[in-house]
């Protein structure tokens, strides 16, 4: 058994070292292998010079690098699609945040769509790749502590803007959990890593804080647009229940004109009692309906606990039986005041009918449908300010009725 | 001589398995062991070994250790205790695959006349 000497085994060593590869235990493999395979054509009667030769003609001059290259991509497959997946997710964001704010400039409420959407891929897809990418990269513990409050960070900030243009009760808190691990834990973690660490650490310290900044941004528009937004359903709300206490008042001071005509007045007490029943028990509902949100909101209060919340309607007021019995007293109220009103004045009639059917009439006979459609998936102020429509309604109904009545055209009056 | 193509698929069963059975190998073994096994029919190329060998071990299935002889540094690697559990696993599924391409190639229509 032929075994080759040292000084063969040398030019063996240079031969390979002259690829300059950079996996050193591959090196020695290669150069192992290569020695093995001499070592056979030794054997074989060959000379150390002709199988060497060979065996260099077999690998050539680039199949060295190639396997090394094969190895390193078959090694590093995993990461590379890890990245490849990053930067899907950050070009889905940053396209989603793009056509959000063209849209948004458009005038179309779809940006919502597409902010809420980028904000999920944000802080789901590419948040969690990002800081575990960077996560596994590092050696020292505080950079691994590091990259845990940041994706911490990234995760929250964006879920809670997410939450937030859902105008979610809790978002702010998510976002401020979110805001805090940045505050006191990335923050001042980077800024050690950038003071002490190398060059590296600091060029992706400040590409990871600007991606904050980005966040925190669009966390805090979203949150302060939907703000906006309920204010409005505040004022809505509240102007229609003024008003319906205004009409109330009027309708109140118009019975006085019937004091002459003691059979008008009888009429005329008869609508207002039965009006001011009707409107007393949507108020009183109206009013559970709030302080089951919030215990402690007293009445004239403009804000109330959970007027944000989307599920409240749902849960309270379609699924709740008293919603049934309310929209079935609006019914037979304007049966009896149309019944009260002879055919001959049809158009009074339909006029008070259509000031009471509001615009579920299409559904009237379904109450399921009837309530869907007047307290769908809205904030719960949206479903108090529908309530307090009813009210007006029911007051402009009677304030109709009475007007009718003094002018003394009707038959059954 | 089975394809490089056929094999691509194999090499890591083949590797597991010759290393369950002989304890520690080095490269240049395990090609000569396949090349004997297979009576010359399989031939386990470099750049089909040693990739997967370095895979094999980064996936935490194999270790290494390297031998100094001479001037050569050799390195053998064998079973480690997620890879000997790997090994059986993949040796059912490897019988259990033959015996369906099998089962699937004798189902070939003869057209023979």
């Amino acid at each position: 058994m032929k075994t080759l000497s040292d000084s063969q085994i040398d030019l063996i060593i240079k031969w390979v070292r002259s690829h300059h590869l950079t996996i050193h235990s591959l090196e020695n493999e290669f150069v192992d292998h290569i020695c093995c395979d001499v070592e056979g054509l030794l054997n074989e009667g060959r000379s150390f010079t002709a199988a060497f030769e060979s065996i260099r003609q077999q690998l050539g001059d680039d199949k060295l690098v190639g396997l090394e290259k094969q190895t390193i991509l078959k090694l590093t497959y995993n990461q590379r699609i890890m990245k490849l997946m990053t930067r899907l997710a950050g070009i889905i964001v940053l396209l989603s945040f793009f056509a959000a704010i063209v849209v948004r400039i458009s005038g179309y409420e779809s940006w919502k769509t597409l902010m809420a959407g980028g904000m999920l891929v944000l802080g789901l897809g590419f948040a969690p790749l990002f800081f575990f990418d960077h996560y596994r990269q590092q050696e020292v513990k505080g950079q691994k502590v590091l990259h845990i409050f940041g994706f911490l960070s990234a995760l929250l900030v964006p879920v809670g803007a997410f939450l937030g243009l859902l105008n979610t009760q809790y978002a702010i808190f998510v976002i401020a959990a979110g805001i805090i691990f940045l505050i006191l834990g990335f923050i001042p973690l980077s800024w050690i890593s950038v003071s002490k660490g190398p060059a590296r650490s600091t060029f992706a310290g400040s590409i990871i804080f600007l991606l904050f900044i980005v966040f925190l941004a669009f966390g805090f528009i979203s949150v302060r647009l939907s703000k906006e937004k309920l204010n409005s359903w505040v004022h809505i709300s509240n102007s229609t229940d003024l008003s319906s206490i205004t009409l109330g008042k009027l309708n109140s001071g118009f019975i006085l004109k019937f004091m002459n005509d003691s059979a008008a007045f009888g009429r005329a007490s008869e609508i207002s009692e039965r009006s001011n029943k009707l409107v007393s028990k949507i108020e009183v509902f109206r009013d559970g309906f709030i302080l089951k949100l919030d215990p402690a909101y007293t009445e004239g209060d403009l804000f109330f606990r959970g007027m944000d919340s989307h599920y409240a309607g749902a849960h309270l007021l379609i699924k709740g039986e008293k919603t049934d019995m309310i929209l079935s007293e609006m019914k037979q109220y304007e049966e009896w005041l149309t019944s009260m009103i002879s055919d001959e004045n049809d158009k009074v009639k339909q006029k008070i009918s259509g000031i009471l059917k509001p615009s579920y009439s299409m559904q009237e006979n379904d109450l399921t449908l009837q309530k869907k459609y007047l307290f769908r998936d809205f904030p719960a102020i949206t479903d108090v300010a529908v309530l307090n429509s009813l009210i007006l309604n029911v007051r402009m109904a009677e304030y109709q009725s009475l007007k009718f009545l003094s002018q003394g055209e009707s038959i059954n009056f | 001589m089975i394809s490089q193509d056929l094999l691509k698929g194999s090499i890591r069963t083949i590797v597991l398995k010759l290393l369950s059975d002989h304890g520690r190998l080095y490269g240049y073994e395990l090609t000569r062991k396949v090349e004997e096994l297979s009576k010359g029919r399989i031939k386990l190329t470099w750049g089909a070994l040693y990739p997967s060998l370095h895979k094999l071990e980064a996936d935490g299935l194999i270790v290494s250790e390297e031998i100094i002889i001479g001037k050569r540094v050799r390195r053998y690697y064998s079973l480690s205790e997620e890879g000997r559990r790997s090994a059986v696993l993949r040796l059912d599924d490897f019988v259990e695959y033959i015996q369906t391409m099998k089962a699937i190639l004798n189902l070939k229509p003869d057209f023979s006349v």
